[in-house]
């Protein structure tokens, strides 16, 4: 090794210091990520949302945002609903079919499984008739699913839904990546829209 | 020397630029079960200067021929062998390490590989490089490593038949090398020399009690099965009867696993499975396994009372060791551990990590719902508090059954278990397994997350790799999708094993024995409780490099019925083994007595 000069200036033999050659085994620089982030890129898709009332076992909660106003058919062969688009149609069909045409809100609602539906919720009367019990009932526990889980269930002797709440569970849903709300529309609805009186659910309906 | 192999060499020398020697070696040895290996012969080849030294036995002298200080790198097959012949020699262990071995499997580890597998000549075979006559390789192997070569072969003979070796490593070198990502390749080289220490060091073995038992097993087999058999009522002579074994489980309201066509499930694993969760299924297992599998005579222990095998590093998809279930005293028989008993003047500790798979997880994920349940010293207690099975001052002891099922579902994950097994493990209907892992989906969201992360991640790229990249690749058929899930908290738990092997063998600890995720240590009684401190300290630091800064708790209990710091003339013992144990020794005893 060589001497360091009189004027100690550090530098052995004229030259200065080498550096430390880095130590080939630091586990830390050593280290690989094992965060697998790369994979961040892959969603998840929602490519099937049923529209349904929550069942009486699930516990749910309502998007906060995520909601719109539609017109549906029920097609009570199946209970199936079908989406009647158009305001002039939606009109003309609430004239040749006075009563079916009923309009709702969709909501976004998960249970504790993650799994995603929109519900249904019947609006008030615009000519302001007085609405049933039941769908008071619904639409309040919608209201109030959006900041608590809870759970619904039909009771007929009081004509009403019951609503159980579980206020000891603190975890929030987990809602998947939303797509715009025609999207989540396209995906639940798909072929079941009617735009015009040539449906085959009209033409049952008017008799053709 | 041809264009192509001018380029080839100039490729290797490139890479390997800053070391001064690069030295290809092999070494011959002969070997007896349990007992250190006497070396025979070795060659080492320089790359740089071409140099080789052929050196037979009785003219190794008191150095190697090259420099094994970190200006030289030494690359051979399977390197434990050469570094335990370097041990036998008294020769410097080498501080730069290139096992080919270990860069092969980690090349092809989870994708096919030749009908030689691993072997020197598989992977030659894989790379379309001639090698040597496998069928002449066998019967040179089996000579030199029994011994029994004098008259057989010359010292020619076996120094050629070694450098044939050393010669196949050199093309394999260059066909390898831009592959290999050589600063984790040489951290794998520096554990093999680790691996090298714990073969090489053994684990003490009770060797009179051993021979008593290997004397007196054939006798006592029928004996055994009749005495253990009179609380179960399933055998008939040395046969287990499933029909009876089933009215057993109806009696005792045990649910057990079935196979696809109905029949129960009598896999070793299975019962290890169900033993953790229904104790009184223990003793029939530990029988079972003993009567099929436990060939005493296998067990290899040394002249000096040492168990000895190969560790088979690196043999397991996940990197973990792969010891001969046989020879190793840490395989499947629990209760054969009560033969590990320190010598005269000595003590020996089992040193492990508390709840290592579920730490990685919770450390890995970055789940802090996970870390604050490990970090509390009962993760599964804090899982029933977490998920609201328990409440906030619920004990081990007032919520003994809900901390059970806590802990069943925690395993059950870490086992990859789906929601019907977990179901049988718990004995409850499907929907309360169901319920228990959304429970645990809930409460270690981001776990799952990261989780879900790492399967996509090994599917999208066809590769996953641990901290210090030992690499599963895909492609090699079908993968099952839970040995993916787990793939990175058990590879990386190998990792830390490695760690933990390096650090505290070069600290001079004296490591008889990976398990798992603990360690067997030996030393003299005035040194054994620093050396448990060595032990503990390298474990964390292992911890710590592994995990990115956070620390694993490590345990050696002193005290209790099965402590883990055991004097001499105590033995060693399982809680798991204790029963079989305790039967035996005593059909021994009567069967001394009646003798």
């Amino acid at each position: 090794m060589g001497q360091q000069n009189g004027k100690g200036n550090g530098k052995l033999n004229g030259k200065p210091p080498e550096p430390a050659a880095p130590d080939p085994f630091d586990l830390e620089a050593l280290g690989l990520p094992q965060d697998f982030e790369s994979a961040g890129v892959v969603k998840k898709i929602l490519n099937t949302l049923p529209v349904r009332k929550p069942t009486r076992q699930e516990f749910v909660r309502v998007h906060p945002t995520i909601r719109g106003v539609v017109a549906l058919i029920e097609d009570k062969a199946d209970r199936s609903e079908y989406i009647v688009s158009g305001k002039p149609f939606i009109k003309a069909v609430n004239e040749a079919l006075p009563g079916e045409v009923i309009s709702k809100v969709l909501y976004l609602t998960v249970n504790r499984q993650g799994v995603c539906f929109l519900w249904p919720v019947r609006l008030p009367d615009p000519n302001g008739r007085p609405e049933s019990d039941w769908h008071r009932s619904q639409r309040e526990a919608a209201v109030m699913a959006e900041t608590t889980w809870l759970r619904v269930a039909a009771n007929m002797s009081l004509g009403a839904y019951d609503i159980t709440i579980a206020p000891k569970i603190k975890t929030e849903p987990a809602w998947p990546d939303i797509v715009e709300w025609k999207e989540l529309l396209r995906t639940a609805f798909r072929a079941r829209l009617i735009t015009d009186f040539k449906h085959p659910l009209i033409r049952n309906l008017t008799g053709e | 020397m041809s264009i192509r192999k001018s380029l080839a060499v100039m490729a290797v020398l490139l890479k390997l630029a800053r070391f001064r020697q690069i030295v290809v070696e092999d070494t011959e040895f002969e070997s007896a079960p349990g007992e250190r290996q006497k070396p025979v012969c070795g060659v080492f080849k320089e790359l740089r200067t071409g140099r080789v030294h052929r050196i037979f036995r009785g003219d190794f002298g008191k150095h190697p021929p090259f420099s094994t200080g970190p200006d030289a790198v030494h690359i051979a097959y399977y390197t434990s062998a050469e570094w335990g012949s370097y041990r036998a020699l008294g020769w410097p262990m080498p501080e730069r390490v290139l096992d080919l071995f270990t860069e092969f499997r980690n090349r092809t580890n989870g994708l096919p590989t030749t009908a030689g597998g691993a072997s020197l000549l598989g992977a030659l075979a894989y790379f379309r490089i001639a090698g040597i006559d496998p069928i002449e390789k066998a019967s040179m192997q089996e000579a030199i490593g029994s011994g029994t070569w004098r008259g057989r072969y010359s010292k020619t003979d076996i120094l050629d038949y070694c450098q044939a070796d050393v010669l196949a490593l050199e093309r394999l070198l260059p066909v390898m090398l831009p592959e290999i990502d050589l600063p984790r390749a040489l951290l794998r080289g520096r554990y093999m020399v680790a691996a090298s220490a714990m073969e090489w060091n053994g684990v003490p073995v009770d060797v009179p009690t051993l021979d008593r038992l290997r004397k007196g097993w054939g006798d006592i087999q029928d004996q055994l099965i009749a005495d253990i058999d009179r609380d179960f009522g399933v055998y008939e002579g040395r046969s287990f009867r499933s029909d009876r074994f089933a009215e057993w489980l109806i009696k005792e309201g045990i649910p057990w696993p079935r196979l696809e066509d109905g029949h129960l499930d009598l896999e070793d694993d299975t019962f290890r499975q169900m033993a953790k969760s229904y104790p009184a299924v223990s003793p029939l297992r530990e029988l079972r396994s003993s009567l099929s599998e436990l060939r005493l005579n296998d067990l290899a222990v040394g002249s000096d009372g040492r168990n000895r095998c190969v560790l088979s590093a690196f043999r397991a998809r996940t990197g973990r060791n792969q010891p001969s279930n046989s020879k190793f005293i840490f395989g499947p028989s629990v209760w054969i551990r009560g033969l590990i008993k320190p010598p005269p003047g000595y003590g020996i500790a089992y040193v492990d990590w508390s709840s290592q798979e579920f730490g990685i997880a919770a450390y890995l994920s970055g789940d802090a719902n996970m870390i604050v349940a490990y970090n509390s010293g009962d993760p599964y207690l804090a899982f029933g508090k977490q998920a609201g099975l328990i409440p906030g001052d619920g004990t081990k002891a007032t919520h003994k059954a809900e901390r059970e099922l806590c802990k069943q579902c925690i395993l059950g994950v870490q086992y990859g278990m789906g929601e019907e097994s977990l179901a049988v493990r718990i004995d409850q209907p499907v929907i309360a397994a169901r319920e228990l892992l959304r429970l645990h989906h809930e409460t270690y969201a981001k776990f799952w997350r990261w989780s879900d992360n790492a399967v996509n991640t090994a599917m999208l790229e066809s590769v996953i790799g641990t901290r210090y990249g030992w690499t599963l690749h895909i492609g090699g058929g079908f993968i099952n999708p839970r040995s993916l899930r787990n793939y990175p908290v058990q590879a990386n738990a190998a990792e830390m094993m490695r760690v933990a092997a390096i650090l505290a063998t070069e600290r001079g600890v004296e490591v008889c024995a990976p398990v798992h995720d603990a360690f067997l240590i030996c030393a003299p009684l005035d040194r054994l409780d620093a050396d448990i401190a060595k032990m503990r300290q390298a474990m964390i630091e292992a911890s710590r490099a592994v995990l990115n800064g956070f620390e694993l708790r490590v345990d050696c209990d002193e005290g209790g019925e099965f402590p883990h710091v055991i004097r001499y003339p105590h033995r060693f013992m399982d809680e798991r083994g204790i029963v079989m144990w305790d039967r035996v020794l005593a059909l021994l005893a009567r069967k001394r007595v009646k003798a």
